[in-house]
C-alpha cells in the first residue's frame, strides 16, 4: 500500500497484491487510518490489485463509511478484469463511486 | 501439508483445514498446483480461489463455534470438463443456497460491511449442490474449465 498527500487536499492511496482475508487483514488498520483520520476526500487506485474477495470488499466499505462519517468521499478507480467483475458482482458501485481512471476519480470529487 | 492427500491417478486432492490463517494460503497453493495439469485460464483460477477463500472464511467466521475443534474437509476432483470442489463439515446445518444476497444492493449508510462472501462464491460457481448427510454439511461445487461462455464486462 502506498499513500500520497497531494497538494489538491485529496488523499491518494494505491493498493497492490491480494485483497483476500490475509491481505485485507495485513493492511486494514493502516488503510482505514490513511483515508479516515484526516477526513479528506480520498481516491484509491486498485490497478495493481490482483485478487479481491469479500474481506477486501469489507475493508473498502468500512473505510468508505468511516470517511463518510467525517464528511469525506472515497472513490475507487483502476480495477480491471476479474477484480472489476467481483466489484460488479458485489454491486459495490451502489455503495461507493467506482470509475476507470484517476482523472475520472478526481473529477467525481470535484462535483 | 500434513493434511493433504493427492491421488494423481484418480485426479483427486483432499485437504483438511483446521486453522484459517495457516491453512488458507497453503490450501490455495495446493489447489492451484493441482489444477495446473488442466491448464485452466486465469479466470477459472480466480473463480476457484474465490470459492475456496469464501468457503474457508465462512467456515471459520460463522460455522465453527468458539473453541470448536471441527475441521473443514475439502476434496477436489478433476475431469476433462470441470473442476469439482466438495466442502464437508460437521457444524450446524447451513444451506448456502438459501443465503439472502440482499445485503449486496444498498447505500453506504445502509450497507453491511460483510455478508457478501457466499453470494460471490455462488456467482463464481457453474453448479452448486448442497445436502445434509449424516449430520454433516456438504456442498458440491463445479467450475467448468472452459469459461468462454461466461462473457464478463471489464473496464
Amino acid at each position: 500500500m502506498s499513500l500520497k498527500e497531494a497538494d489538491d487536499g485529496i488523499t491518494h492511496v494505491a493498493l497492490e497484491g491480494r485483497l483476500d482475508v490475509l491481505g485485507a487483514d495485513s493492511i486494514g488498520i493502516q488503510f482505514t487510518a490513511a483515508v479516515a483520520v484526516k477526513g479528506n476526500d480520498s481516491i484509491v487506485d486498485l490497478s495493481r490489485v490482483s485478487f479481491i474477495a469479500s474481506m477486501g470488499i469489507r475493508l473498502l466499505i468500512a473505510a468508505a463509511r468511516a470517511l463518510d462519517h467525517k464528511g469525506g468521499t472515497l472513490v475507487l478507480f483502476g480495477a480491471t478484469g476479474p477484480v472489476q467483475d467481483i466489484l460488479d458482482d458485489a454491486a459495490l458501485e451502489q455503495i461507493m463511486p467506482i470509475v476507470a481512471t484517476e482523472g475520472e476519480a478526481l473529477a467525481r470529487l470535484a462535483h | 501439508l500434513p493434511d493433504l492427500h493427492i491421488d494423481s491417478e484418480m485426479h483427486t486432492l483432499e485437504l483438511r483445514v483446521r486453522s484459517e490463517r495457516a491453512a488458507l494460503d497453503n490450501a490455495r497453493r495446493a489447489m492451484v498446483d493441482f489444477v495446473a495439469i488442466r491448464n485452466p485460464s486465469e479466470s477459472v483460477i480466480y473463480r476457484l480461489e474465490l470459492i475456496l477463500e469464501e468457503m474457508v472464511t465462512n467456515f471459520f467466521l460463522h460455522a465453527l463455534p468458539p473453541g470448536g475443534r471441527e475441521e473443514l474437509r475439502i476434496a477436489m476432483h478433476l475431469s476433462a470438463e470441470e473442476i469439482e470442489l466438495v466442502f464437508d463439515d460437521g457444524c450446524a446445518a447451513f444451506n448456502p443456497l438459501r443465503e439472502n444476497a440482499s445485503a449486496m444492493s444498498t447505500s453506504l449508510a445502509g450497507a453491511s460491511d460483510g455478508g457478501r462472501g457466499i453470494a460471490l462464491a455462488r456467482h463464481a460457481a457453474d453448479r452448486w449442490h448442497y445436502e445434509r448427510v449424516a449430520g454433516r454439511n456438504r456442498s458440491t461445487i463445479g467450475v467448468e474449465l472452459r469459461d468462454d461462455a461466461r462473457v464478463r464486462h471489464s473496464r
